[in-house]
Order: structure tokens, then C-alpha cells, then sequence
């Protein structure tokens, strides 16, 4: 397995800027993930490292081998990178059985027989598909066709792994078996890994570290846990689906809180201290989840960050219930889960309280 | 009596089952007489003694002869070499281009894609006479050429070979596999090369290991049409195979009937024969498509990238012009310089003569107009018995569907040669028809029932893309089956309509058959003057009277264009103001209700 080293890439199609100055190294066998929207150039980065693409500008070197090099040219073809892909089409050949499916690139590799035979046996018998190898691969299910197309990309041993949204294809509980699969194949070996994805709990449940991607850039980059409860930016905390955003005015500062002015609300919240210090009267974003936040009793009611208000809707979600709390002239969205209560009615009052430690803050 | 006739009209206009049957009745007579009649006059003409109309006693000499005659042998093994290659060559031709047009990045890839169409369009008849023309021996404009650039005076090209037949066949046979191997190639899933790449295949690799075994039905399905097309072939091995000393099957049928006296029982079973092959051949291929689709496996597709060729990229693009220009660029100017030829091949001395030759002789005249009228007239009718008979097919109940649909498959079996001579036959065997007899109905008729074909694949692609739902909405709504067919369909599909009446049109022009077969020397197309002049040897007159064609050919597309542009004027003027009404509607009642309800605020 070899690091991966990306430098300065750039792309772009037409006026289109899909990767600006992108830059990012890999250790030697992390599971990084890229994970950004649709257009974020995520894939492009992919596809670039694996040769598929060719950038306008930078360098890519994996181990110390420079496979792209615009300034010099160089732009090694993909068969010659060492590299096992998986598949947002999962990408198997419907000509070939399930065996010559996986044995193609030890074949490409001059392998003899014998060998391909075993490797290939064994690693089909890692994704539990032995029992299918001389099956047309017609005859496969999205599932299995994307465990071949894991096995495929696993048995020559390749010094990277790349997967460009492998599970995005497959119903929702195909996704979380494939996903553990991938975690469970990962814990045999760690190859260096690059993996791309718009879906958070793929991330954040197989990475080492996180890379999000927002127009073309790198914007955080961090372990995954790190991302969830420090997010750099609004933007970061808006892409990671935080319903609640809350535009703030700094009332009075401490060393380690803030008190802040929320009009849309009309009250005062306290909050944590921005990353870079605020002084009164700056501008500040405040986001919160709708999980984080707590329905609360009578007898809370003068705790901090308590909100009093009406709730306008409930949406019965299946595993949970979310209520749209009108507070002030605002808004507030409420996740409690379903397991105890009945869903509260519409036009019932209602306190909940924003948790402190569970707020994001943002200079403006 | 009022009383009787009234109650007639009452039992049609009522909803019973008589005017139910009614037009599916009327419907499947008109699908016998065109398809059906004819099929049974050839086997009618194979065994008996005469000629179809005179007395004469039903025998299977003439049969039995036709097939054990040795002399068969060869025409056999001919038709089947000759198709086999231009399948063969034909095929591979077009699995190029389409590989360059769709998977690589050279500049000209664009220009693949408008050649092909005309080629496609363009009839068989052009290809055969012009390169019949531009490979003459020394005279034609490649051998002139070779002798100014050598000056010598061999000729390195002679036409009337079998590689001068293979190739120009496959030539037009490329143009129609072009389009049956585009569309999988297109939609063929990119990442399955790409992983390809990925896991260790070069370029090579992957095209040899994936791209042409996932494209293998196709390939099989374009061999087998270009097999079945070559074998109903007839212009082309009649006017350059038959100088070669090649014979096939189709032109030793018109052998047989133009001989004199005619041997028409020779030539219908002969006929039959072919027709039996086609038939075996069709159901074949029908079944084959029927088959394996590589192109359904997998998720969603990326758009992979394509190939760059930094060093053989100018090959390419160099092929692609070699390629537009042996197809259509030389043949054109062939015809066009020779059209000014006093004597063939003298390019030095060029004149009007042939076109004052032309316009002072009346028989062109009327072979101009007769053209003119059978490509309009013969065109429009074609196209709009092809929209009701697709309609109908789709629209039928269960009951007729059998009958109705077999029918209309036969002329897929049926070579234009053959074809005409059915036509022919069933004028002369039935009496009530003699007095079209070598009129210029009995061509147009003939046209129509040949085009067909043609024309329904125009009409289905355009009829089927129109939701049954449609039409339902217009019958449930209380459209009877013809309202809601000339108000929702006919609208709908005009513009498809139009093409393919141009189409139908182009096709009609280039047949050749039906001039000869049920034409006369007085009266005649241009197509079969062309090939009258050529066979000849008064090139230059050949050449010219074509060339008149080309000209009115382009005028009718200029025609055609300019209706359809008209018609998209006044669809989309009137789609817009309907949209800005309705638009205007809906923000008016958004805002109305806005100002009634606090909650949406």
C-alpha cells in the first residue's frame, strides 16, 4: 500500500471551475473519505487519481511513483497505477462469469492459473460468493454484483483503493449491509483507501478522516467526529443537514461564552465562543440540530436557552417526530424520537431548550 | 326507401357490433390485397404454363426446372458470397466509425454522423451508377486521375469486378448498420471499459476484451441485415455484377423476364425461392434481436471520458474524409462532370448538350413529371396509409390483431424485384385490371405497396411515441376512432409526418424495379431512364437525366424543410401564448389566495 499525494489540481469545463487548487495527502493506508454535494468535483478528483480524468493543472504521486504531472506532462495510463475501483455502476461485465469477473485484473497481471484458481476462490469466499463463481454475471442481484465488484477490486492486492459512490445504486438496507461489508473487508487489510460520497454515515462510519468538499475545495478536513461537532464553516453546518439556522447579534462576552441577541426568536441565547473571538455587536450564525434540541418540562422554565412557543406541525416521520415550533417571529425545528409519547398536537404550547454545548456558532 | 336506408345508417352510426367491424374489416381486406394477393399470384405464375391472364395449363415443368437446372448453381453461390462480404465489410465499416464518432476525441468526429445519413437516405441506384461511372475502365474520373498523376494509361480501378460490387454494396450497407450499432454503443455503461483500464487492460485490450463483445448482438443483428438486404439487392449487382460476369439471384429473375419470350414461370419461382430463403432469414434475425442485451446490466452510467489519440489522431480524421469522399463527394462529381460530357469520359470538352438533348425530348418530359407525381402524390399516400395502418395495429382488438400484423412482415422478405413482379402478375391475371396495364397507375400502385415498409417504420416510431392516452382522452371525451385520429394524432405527428413523407418520397424516386418491371418504353420514371441510357452506353445522357433528379430531390428537401419550419412556427407561437395564459392564471390565483391566508405568510 502507498500514500497518496495530490497537489495543486485544478479542472475545469469551459466556465465551469470543478476542482480549484486542490491539495491533500493521504497516509499510507488511511480510509479518506470525500465527501461533498453533487458538483462538489469530488468524483473528478477521484477519477483523476485514478487516471480516468486528466486535470489542467497539478501533480498526483502515489507511493513515490508521480502518475500525473501536468507540468511535465506525464499522465501514466490507469492499467499501469496498481489500483483496485469499485463502481458507482458496480461495473461488471456481463459477458463473463462471476470468476473470470474477479480473475481479470490477475489476469492482466500474468498470474498463472493455479494461482488465479485459489486468489480468486478465497476472495469470493471473503464477499460470501463462492458458491456463485461460474454464475453468469447477468444473473446477479445489485447486492451481489457490487460484492463482486468489491472482490474484483480487492484480489490483485492493489497499492489503492478507490470506491466512487459504490453504494448509492443499492435500496436502503442494501446500503447498510454493503457499508458493513466494506468496514468488515477493510479490518482483513488496510489498504490506502479513497472513498467518494454525498451520504454522511457512509463517511463518517468507515473513514479515518473526512475531507468535505465544497466547490471544488477542500473545507475541512478532519477525523470524523471532529467534523460533526466543530464544523469550520456555516456552509460546512448547512451542507451536514442542520435544519436550525438563527442569525444573532453579540450582546456581552466572557472568556468562554457568549451571550447573544436573536431576534427572530426574541430572546437571548448563551452560546459557546466563536472559534476566533467576538466582540460585541459583531454578526453571528447560530445552527443547531433538531435532534439536539430538548422538549422540556414546566419546571425548566427559567433554565437557560429555554423557548417558549406554539407548535404549528407535526410530521410523524416513522422513527421519530418533528415539530415545527413557532417562536417569535421564527421557527424552530424539533426532532424528539417516537419510541414513548404520542405525537403532540398542532397548536399545543410547547418549551424546549437549546443545549448549549450543542450549538455551532458562526461569524458572520 | 328512406325507411331501409335510414335503418342502415343507424345500424353503422350505433355502437353495434357490425359498425364496430366495420373499419377492421374494411382494414384487413385493403392488408390482403396489398400484401397478401400478391404472394399468392407468384406461386400462382411458378406452375403454370403461360402467361398470367392467358389460357395456358397449370404444370410444375416450369418450377422443377427452375430449381434443378444446374444453372441455378451458380447464381446461388454468387448471391451468397456477394452478401456474406458486404455483410462482412459492411459491418466493419460501421463499427469503426461508430467507434471514432463515439468514443474518441478527433475534430472530425462530428461529420461522421451527417454523413452517414446521407447515405443512408440517399438511393441505391445513385451509388451504383455513379460509381459505375467513376471506376469505368480508363474513361472514369479515378482511373483519369491515376493516368494524369502517372501518366499511365492502365486503369488501377475497374468497377465491373467483385471487389468493385462488394464495395460499393457495402458502402450503403455501412450507413444502415452505422445506425444499428450507434445506439448501443452510446448507451453502453462507460465505467464497464473504464474498470476495464483500471484493472490492468490497455486501450487495446479494452476494446478487444469489452467493447466489442458487449456489442456483439448488435454486430450479429447488423451481419444478418446487411446478409438479408445484399441478397434482395438488384441495382447495384445488375448494373456493375452483371458486367463482371456475376450473377445473383435477383438479376437472373429479371433475366427471365426480360427475355423474349418471358419466362415467367422460371422467374416466379425462382421468386419463391428467394422469398423462402428471405423468410427463413427474417424470422431468424427476429428472433436473435429478441435475445441477450448487454446494454441493460448495471446502475446508473457515468459519462466517461473518451479517447485521445495524440499521435494516429490525424489517421482518423484522414479516414473520415476518404471515407465522405469515396461515399458521396466523387460520385457526385462523377455524375455532375459527366453530365457535361460530350463523349465519355472526354473531360476536356464539356457542354449543355445533354441537357438540351433532355428537355427537347418529350419522353423526358414525362418521365420527369411522372417522377415528380409519384414522389408527391405516391409519397403522401404511402405515409398516410402507413399512419392508419400503424394506428390501427396498435389501436386493435385482439380478435383482428393476428390478422392484421402477419401480413404487413411479408414485404420484409420480399426483394423490390420480387415484389414488382407479384404486382405484375396479379395485373395480368385479373381482368378487372388490365386497363392499368403499362400506365402510370400501375407504377404508382406498385410504389406504394413497395414503400410501405418504409414508410410504417417512420410512422410507427412517430405513432407509438404518442401516449395511448391520447387518443383514449379524445374517445372517452366522445371522438369517434377518426376524430380522435385526425384531430390529436395527425396534429401530433405532422411533423414526423412530413420527413417521412420526404423519405418515402427520396425512395420512391430511386426505385428501379418497378420502372422496368411495369413500366414501357413510352412510359417511364427517371430512374429508369438513368439506368435505359447506361445499359445504353449513352453515359453522359445516364448522367445528366440523374443529375436532373439530384436537383429535384433538393428541392423537394428545401420544400420540406420550409414546411417544417413553417409548422414549428405556428405549433410553438401557439404553445407560447398558452403557456403566458396559463402562467398568468396561476400567479393570479396564488396571489388571490395569499392575501386570504395569514398561515402561508
Amino acid at each position: 500500500m502507498s500514500s497518496i499525494s495530490v497537489s495543486h489540481l485544478n479542472k475545469s469545463y469551459g466556465a465551469n471551475t470543478v476542482i480549484d487548487d486542490l491539495s491533500i495527502n493521504i497516509a499510507e493506508g488511511e480510509f479518506l473519505t470525500l465527501l461533498g454535494p453533487s458538483g462538489c468535483g469530488k468524483t473528478t478528483t477521484l477519477r483523476s487519481i485514478a487516471g480516468l480524468e486528466t486535470p489542467d493543472s497539478g501533480e498526483i504521486s502515489i507511493g513515490s511513483k508521480v502518475v500525473t504531472s501536468m507540468s511535465t506532462g506525464v499522465v501514466l495510463p490507469p492499467n499501469h497505477r496498481s489500483l483496485g475501483m469499485v463502481f458507482q455502476s458496480y461495473a461488471i461485465w456481463p459477458h463473463l462469469t462471476v470468476f473470470n469477473n474477479v480473475a481479470y485484473p490477475l489476469r492482466r497481471q500474468k498470474v498463472a492459473a493455479k494461482q488465479i484458481e485459489s486468489r480468486v476462490m478465497a476472495t469470493l469466499a471473503s464477499v460470501g460468493l463462492d458458491h456463485a463463481a461460474h454464475r453468469s454475471a447477468t444473473l446477479l442481484s445489485g447486492g451481489q454484483q457490487q460484492r463482486v465488484a468489491l472482490a474484483r477490486a480487492i484480489v490483485s492486492n492493489p497499492e489503492v483503493l478507490l470506491f466512487d459512490e459504490p453504494l448509492s445504486n443499492l435500496d436502503a438496507t442494501l446500503r447498510i449491509t454493503m457499508r458493513d461489508e466494506i468496514q468488515r473487508v477493510r479490518s482483513l487489510g488496510s489498504t490506502t483507501s479513497v472513498y467518494v460520497t454525498h451520504d454522511q454515515s457512509e463517511a463518517f462510519s468507515l473513514s479515518d478522516r473526512v475531507a468535505i468538499m465544497l466547490d471544488g475545495k477542500i473545507v475541512q478536513l478532519d477525523t470524523p467526529t471532529e467534523v460533526v461537532t466543530n464544523p469550520l464553516t456555516l456552509e460546512i453546518s448547512k451542507f451536514l443537514g442542520v435544519e436550525n439556522v438563527l442569525t444573532a447579534v453579540v450582546h456581552s462576552v466572557d472568556s468562554s461564552h457568549m451571550v447573544l441577541e436573536v431576534p427572530e426568536l426574541g430572546i437571548k441565547l448563551i452560546a459557546p465562543m466563536s472559534r476566533e473571538p467576538a466582540r460585541v455587536g459583531d454578526a453571528i450564525s447560530i445552527t443547531i440540530r433538531a435532534t439536539s434540541i430538548e422538549i422540556v418540562g414546566k419546571d425548566k422554565a427559567l433554565d437557560p436557552n429555554v423557548l417558549h412557543g406554539t407548535i404549528v406541525q407535526t410530521t410523524f416521520l416513522g422513527d421519530a417526530v418533528q415539530y415545527r415550533v413557532a417562536v417569535g417571529t421564527s421557527h424552530v425545528l424539533v426532532r424528539a424520537g417516537a419510541a414513548d409519547a404520542r405525537p403532540l398536537p398542532e397548536g399545543q404550547p410547547i418549551s424546549v431548550q437549546l443545549p448549549v454545548h450543542r450549538l455551532s456558532v458562526f461569524r458572520s | 326507401m328512406i325507411s331501409t336506408r335510414m335503418s342502415i345508417v343507424r345500424m353503422f352510426t350505433s355502437g353495434s357490433r357490425a359498425a364496430r367491424a366495420l373499419p377492421w374489416a374494411l382494414l384487413t381486406i385493403f392488408v390482403i390485397a396489398a400484401f397478401v394477393v400478391p404472394l399468392i399470384t407468384l406461386v400462382i405464375m411458378a406452375f403454370r404454363t403461360a402467361l398470367p391472364g392467358l389460357p395456358g395449363e397449370w404444370s410444375t415443368a416450369g418450377f422443377v426446372a427452375a430449381f434443378t437446372n444446374s444453372d441455378i448453381l451458380k447464381p446461388l453461390a454468387d448471391s451468397l458470397i456477394f452478401a456474406t462480404l458486404s455483410a462482412v465489410f459492411g459491418t466493419a465499416i460501421a463499427l469503426f466509425f461508430v467507434f471514432v464518432s463515439t468514443r474518441t476525441t478527433v475534430r472530425l468526429r462530428k461529420l461522421v454522423t451527417p454523413v452517414m445519413i446521407i447515405i443512408l437516405a440517399t438511393p441505391v441506384l445513385f451509388f451504383a451508377l455513379s460509381w459505375g461511372m467513376l471506376g469505368a475502365d480508363h474513361v472514369g474520373l479515378i482511373n483519369k486521375l491515376y493516368t494524369v498523376i502517372s501518366g499511365s494509361n492502365d486503369s488501377i480501378f475497374s468497377i465491373n469486378s467483385w471487389f468493385g460490387l462488394v464495395f460499393v454494396m457495402s458502402i450503403k450497407l455501412s450507413s444502415f448498420s452505422y445506425f444499428l450499432l450507434i445506439g448501443p454503443s452510446m448507451q453502453m455503461n462507460r465505467s464497464l471499459e473504464e474498470a476495464s483500464e483500471v484493472f490492468g487492460a490497455g486501450r487495446l485490450g479494452t476494446f478487444f476484451r469489452i467493447y466489442i463483445p458487449l456489442l456483439s448482438p448488435a454486430i450479429i443483428g447488423s451481419l444478418l441485415i446487411g446478409f438479408i438486404g445484399s441478397l434482395q439487392a438488384f441495382d447495384t449487382p445488375q448494373i456493375i455484377g452483371t458486367q463482371a460476369g456475376i450473377r445473383v439471384l435477383s438479376t437472373e429473375i429479371y433475366q427471365f423476364v426480360s427475355l423474349y419470350p418471358a419466362n415467367y414461370a422460371a422467374a416466379a419461382s425462382m421468386a419463391l425461392g428467394l422469398v423462402a430463403l428471405l423468410g427463413l432469414l427474417v424470422v431468424v434475425q427476429m428472433n436473435l434481436l429478441k435475445g441477450k442485451s448487454y446494454t441493460t446490466i448495471g446502475g446508473k452510467s457515468t459519462h466517461g471520458a473518451a479517447w485521445d489519440f495524440p499521435r494516429a489522431g490525424w489517421l482518423l480524421n484522414v479516414s473520415i474524409v476518404v471515407f465522405a469522399l469515396l461515399a458521396f463527394v466523387l460520385p457526385t462529381v462523377q455524375l455532375l462532370l459527366s453530365s457535361f460530357n460530350t463523349v465519355f469520359g472526354r473531360y476536356d470538352s464539356l457542354s449543355l448538350r445533354n441537357y438540351e438533348k433532355l428537355f427537347a425530348d418529350p419522353l423526358v418530359i414525362s418521365a420527369l413529371g411522372n417522377t415528380l407525381q409519384f414522389m408527391i402524390i405516391g409519397g403522401f399516400v404511402t405515409v398516410l396509409l402507413g399512419s392508419v395502418l400503424t394506428y390501427a395495429l396498435r389501436a386493435r382488438p385482439s380478435k383482428w390483431k393476428r390478422i392484421l400484423e402477419v401480413p404487413t412482415w411479408i414485404p420484409w422478405a420480399t426483394p423490390g424485384l420480387v415484389g414488382a413482379l407479384a404486382i405484375l402478375g396479379t395485373i395480368l391475371a385479373i381482368p378487372a385490371l388490365h386497363p392499368i396495364y403499362g400506365t402510370s397507375w400501375s407504377m404508382l400502385i406498385a410504389l406504394v405497396v413497395a414503400s410501405l415498409p418504409v414508410a410504417m417504420r417512420f410512422t410507427e416510431s412517430a405513432v407509438l411515441q404518442i401516449d395511448v392516452q391520447l387518443t383514449d382522452a379524445a374517445r372517452i371525451a366522445g371522438a369517434s376512432p377518426a376524430r380522435s385520429f385526425t384531430s390529436i394524432l395527425i396534429p401530433l405527428i405532422a411533423p414526423s409526418f412530413i420527413s417521412g413523407w420526404f423519405v418515402t418520397g427520396l425512395g420512391i424516386a430511386g426505385n428501379l424495379e418497378v420502372p422496368l418491371l411495369l413500366g414501357s418504353t413510352q412510359n417511364t420514371t427517371i430512374a429508369g431512364l438513368a439506368y435505359k441510357y447506361y445499359v445504353d452506353s449513352a453515359t453522359p445522357l445516364a448522367a445528366a437525366v440523374f443529375c436532373l433528379l439530384l436537383v429535384t430531390v433538393i428541392l423537394l428537401f428545401g420544400v420540406t424543410s420550409l414546411l417544417q419550419y413553417a409548422l414549428k412556427r405556428l405549433t410553438t407561437r401557439d404553445l407560447a401564448e398558452k403557456t403566458i395564459r396559463h402562467e398568468a392564471a396561476v400567479t393570479a390565483r396564488k396571489a388571490a389566495a395569499k392575501q386570504t391566508d395569514p398561515v402561508l405568510n
